[in-house]
């Protein structure tokens, strides 16, 4: 079974095992990498031996990180037709009408906001896996079958 | 027979036939009739006139046997007429048959003319006293003369105005309405002197008669005469001191000459028609000259009072009654004492004015002047002249005229010169006086501070010269030369700034007004007012460079402001983000801890964390109602039209859903449309109803409304519940942010909601404000500018 790839960008430690653990506990099967920040991100999708490495399914990115943040990351993945098709869905802090505007604008695939909420975050984050890494095609990938676990439907938010 | 004797009686003696004529007469009748023998008057009638007259005269004798008195005419073979009076009987037989008349007469012709000359004058004298005037005296005259004389025509003729020739005037009198033919020509004509009857009395100032008109050479009117039967005429001058007034004429018709007496008793007409005219014409003289004399006391402003040499009151005017306020009793007395008495109580120094009048009484031909003074404070100049009749004084002539203003008048002029020359002493400006060509003839202290010269060396200098910058001194004598031609001065009348040098040379800046003054048509003298105003001028140069100073500090706090803005805009947006991030890991974490080592934690450490994880979701809350707040100024509006009731009715529904339980009464005014950006509505919509939800948690049920209504024009919208409400005087505290009237632990909150609500309606150029009693809830009113109407 071909498991899909997940380019988290994220330079808070704590978000990040946020993100891995909600994505464990909806049990979407991923293979999960991890840029601490947009120099790191661009490094591996860009730098020496990218191109030996397969392009991940779904971008999570942070928006503000420190060195180069996700505007600037993802205007270089847009630019690059390589990397042109790859789904990037924007995971920030923020809900600013400018920021979700000009993400769409560089091209973002989708922009979701981190809740504070333990239990909002984990559905969010498992929604977003079960939809862009068992639902959504890709390039360059096989069709990707349906599993049981993908297909769950989701547990209501408690509260 | 008659005796011889009888001709020696002084009357006619004469005896007729029962026919009437003569038989016998005594000499001195026949020397009476003119006739020289008995022989030559027997047969003869004495009566004139015809047969009838004479029978029916007759008839009455035979009637009454004696007649006594009967006059009549007798013409003698001389031509004369006399008048005759007799008394006639009848003489009668025994059988009483009339056998023929006797009778005695005697000649009255002279003593006629006299009565008639009398009655005239008489006549005259009566009708010319009640004649108004010449030409009625004329009219009389003429009509009394014709009346006497039984004649036909009778008229006058006066010198025209330039005295050259007689005109006919209007006064006439006609005997029968046919003589106006006569009378017309007569009109039409005017005489020279020496022509025509008229004339020729003119030039002659004689009576003048004229018998035979048929043939008389210098009588143009003949023909008409003629024609009319007027047969003689006779014309006589009236004159009145020697002067020739008018020539009256008469003319008789048909009938023999009249008697040449009848010109003696004209001319005493004459006479007496002149002395009338003269007399008029003195008392027209006279009244002319009274009413003159009366105008001319009545028309000067004096007060006049003649005084004879006895003290009686000769005459006055009436403004001498009214300057001394005089009842008209004690003048209509006519003693002097009384109102020297009257006067006395008036003026201020009686003693002075009666020894003046005690003075002049005992010098009659002295004149005087004085001035009086009355106690009421009016003043009167006293003039005093003798009265002379030719050489002799007969009396004295007061005068008084009231100089009360023009004394008054004198007197403020010298009070405003005081002042004038006060004010110039004491003024605070510069004023400096110049003539028209700009010399100075006034220089007050001030001026001799702020200029530096003395008062004594400027006089006579021009004022150009001495506080005139070099550089302006052309500019400034040709504006005064342009005022001097033209009249046309731009700085006069007006405050203009210029420079000015001082005694030692120094320059400073001076405000100056010019005024000119023209007095009398003569050119114009000038008041300048000066003013140093180095001190202002520095002033204003400091207050300019504070107001530069002041600008660079407002430039620098906005420069600061807009920087400040950007950091709270910096803070915003990280607060969206830092601050967010750890409470996501605070609460994540927890949760973690909590779901998959539940097992493992006691009840107490559960609880714990549960409170930490609450008090993470109310600090995220904080955080995203600040950010929303925060945004509210920030955002752009995007006004659209829409149902603001819709939208209640959207939150209402949300609210009803969280909370299901709760019985609340939620009642919304439909089809409240509105001009607004509809997003940021709904956030002070659920941020009202929110607080309206809330705050009537306590009680068991509750009401809550919304809807608008319209008052002073506006439409006004409220949210109104029933809840706790709050204490009225903490209102103004209740849309500040962060500002709680209730504690977190009653009823949890930001404490922003009404802050964002209020900053949401100013936004739109709205007001809101609340109204509230503690336990009688709340009612926010708010109002929305934009074009509003319901549907």
């Amino acid at each position: 079974m071909n498991t899909a790839g997940l380019l988290l960008v994220e330079d808070s430690p704590d978000d990040e095992t946020l993100v891995i653990r909600a994505l464990r506990r909806a049990n979407v099967p991923a293979e999960v990498s991890v840029a601490r920040d947009g120099v790191e991100a661009l490094d591996l999708l860009f730098g020496p031996g990218a191109l030996a490495r397969p392009l991940p399914s779904l971008i999570l990115l942070d928006l503000k990180m420190p060195r180069v943040d996700g505007f600037q990351v993802l205007e270089r993945l847009r630019a690059e037709p390589r990397t042109r098709g790859v789904p990037v869905v924007v995971f920030s802090s923020s809900n600013e009408p400018g920021d979700v505007q000009r993400s769409y604008a560089l091209g973002a695939s989708s922009f979701v906001r981190k809740p504070v909420d333990f239990d909002e975050f984990a559905t969010a984050v498992r929604l977003l896996g079960q939809y862009w890494l068992t639902l959504n095609l890709v390039p360059g990938l096989p069709v990707a079958e349906p599993t049981a676990a993908g297909l769950r439907v989701p547990p209501a938010p408690s509260g | 027979m008659p005796a011889q004797g009888l001709d020696l009686l002084p009357i006619g003696i004469y005896m007729l036939r029962p026919d009437g004529g003569l038989t016998w007469a005594n000499q001195t009748l026949l020397d009476t009739l003119g006739l020289a023998t008995l022989e030559a008057a027997t047969g003869r009638h004495l009566w004139d006139g015809d047969d009838e007259a004479r029978r029916s005269f007759l008839g009455r004798v035979m009637e009454e046997d004696l007649i006594q008195g009967h006059e009549f005419a007798w013409q003698r073979p001389d031509g004369r007429t006399i008048t005759l009076r007799e008394s006639v009987r009848a003489l009668r037989s025994p059988e009483n048959e009339i056998v023929g008349f006797e009778g005695a007469i005697e000649e009255i012709t002279e003593q006629r003319w006299a009565e008639l000359s009398m009655r005239l004058a008489r006549d005259l004298a009566v009708a010319l006293t009640g004649a108004e005037s010449t030409a009625e005296a004329f009219r009389v005259t003429l009509e009394r003369c014709a009346a006497i004389a039984d004649l036909a025509i009778a008229q006058a003729w006066v010198p025209s105005s330039d005295g050259q020739r007689l005109e006919c005037a209007p006064a006439h009198y006609l005997a029968d309405p046919a003589l106006h033919i006569f009378r017309q020509i007569s009109e039409g004509m005017t005489f020279r002197a020496g022509v025509g009857l008229p004339g020729r009395v003119w030039s002659t100032g004689e009576p003048t008669w004229l018998l035979d008109i048929e043939n008389d050479a210098n009588f143009p009117r003949a023909p008409a005469a003629r024609e009319l039967g007027i047969t003689a005429g006779f014309a006589m001058p009236i004159h009145a001191r020697d002067r020739l007034v008018a020539v009256l004429e008469f003319f008789v018709r048909g009938k023999a000459p009249p008697d040449e007496r009848l010109a003696g008793v004209f001319h005493d007409a004459a006479l007496q028609v002149g002395a009338f005219i003269q007399r008029k014409k003195a008392e027209e003289a006279l009244r002319h000259a009274l009413s003159l004399h009366e105008a001319t006391l009545e028309s000067t402003a004096d007060g006049l009072l003649v005084v004879d040499l006895e003290g009686r009151i000769h005459s006055f005017n009436r403004r001498y009654v009214e300057m001394w306020r005089m009842p008209s009793t004690l003048l209509a007395r006519g003693n002097d004492q009384e109102t020297i008495d009257w006067i006395q109580e008036q003026v201020a120094d009686p003693k002075g004015f009666l020894q003046r009048v005690r003075e002049l009484r005992e010098e009659p031909d002295a004149t005087s002047f004085d001035v009086v003074e009355l106690k009421d404070g009016r003043v009167f100049e006293r003039v005093s002249h003798p009265q002379r009749i030719g050489s002799e004084t007969t009396g004295r002539v007061w005068s008084f005229r009231d100089i009360t203003e023009r004394t008054r008048a004198v007197q403020q002029l010298t009070e405003s010169e005081l002042r004038h020359r006060l004010v110039l002493r004491s003024a605070i400006d510069a004023v400096i006086g110049m003539d028209h060509t700009g010399r100075v003839t006034e220089w007050n202290p001030a001026a001799e501070r702020v200029f530096g010269h003395r008062r004594d060396d400027v006089m006579g200098r021009t004022l150009v010269e001495l506080i005139v910058p070099e550089r302006l001194r052309a500019d400034y004598l040709k504006g005064l030369a342009r005022y001097l031609a033209t009249g046309e001065a731009p700085i006069l009348g007006r405050e203009i700034e210029m420079p000015g040098i001082r005694a030692d040379g120094t320059e400073f800046p001076l405000e100056i007004a010019v005024t000119p003054i023209r007095t009398n048509g003569g050119p114009p003298s000038f008041t300048a007012f000066l003013r140093d105003i180095s001190r202002r001028k520095q002033r204003e140069t400091e207050i300019r460079q504070l107001n530069e100073e002041l600008e660079a500090r407002v430039r620098e706090r906005t420069a600061q402001l807009e920087a400040s803005k950007l950091e709270l805009e910096a803070f915003s947006y990280s607060a969206s983000h830092d601050l967010r991030a750890p409470l996501r890991a605070l609460d994540g974490f927890t949760k973690i801890l909590v779901d998959e080592h539940a097992a493992n934690l006691p009840p107490d450490a559960r609880h714990l964390v549960e409170r930490v994880r609450h008090g993470t979701q109310q600090m995220t809350q904080l955080i995203n109602s600040l950010l929303n707040l925060s945004r509210m100024g920030r955002q752009e509006l995007q006004p659209s039209r829409f149902d603001l009731s819709e939208i209640a009715r959207v939150v209402a529904d949300d609210l009803k859903k969280q909370e299901p339980t709760r019985d609340v009464t939620i009642t919304i005014d439909p089809g409240l449309y509105v001009h607004a950006d509809p997003r940021l509505l709904r956030i002070a919509l659920e941020n009202l109803f929110g607080n309206a939800w809330k705050y009537t948690s306590k009680h068991p049920s509750a009401r809550i409304e919304f809807g608008a209504d319209m008052s002073d024009d506006e439409l006004v919208f409220h949210l109104k519940d029933d809840g706790v409400g709050f204490d009225p005087s903490l209102a103004h505290q209740l849309f500040e942010p962060f500002r709680r009237l209730h504690s977190a632990k009653e009823y949890e909150g930001s404490g922003i909601g009404l802050a964002t609500v209020k900053r949401i309606i100013e936004r739109h150029g709205g007001r809101v404000w609340a109204q509230g009693q503690v336990e009688a809830g709340v009612t926010v009113y708010f109002t929305l500018p934009a074009p509003v109407a319901t549907t």
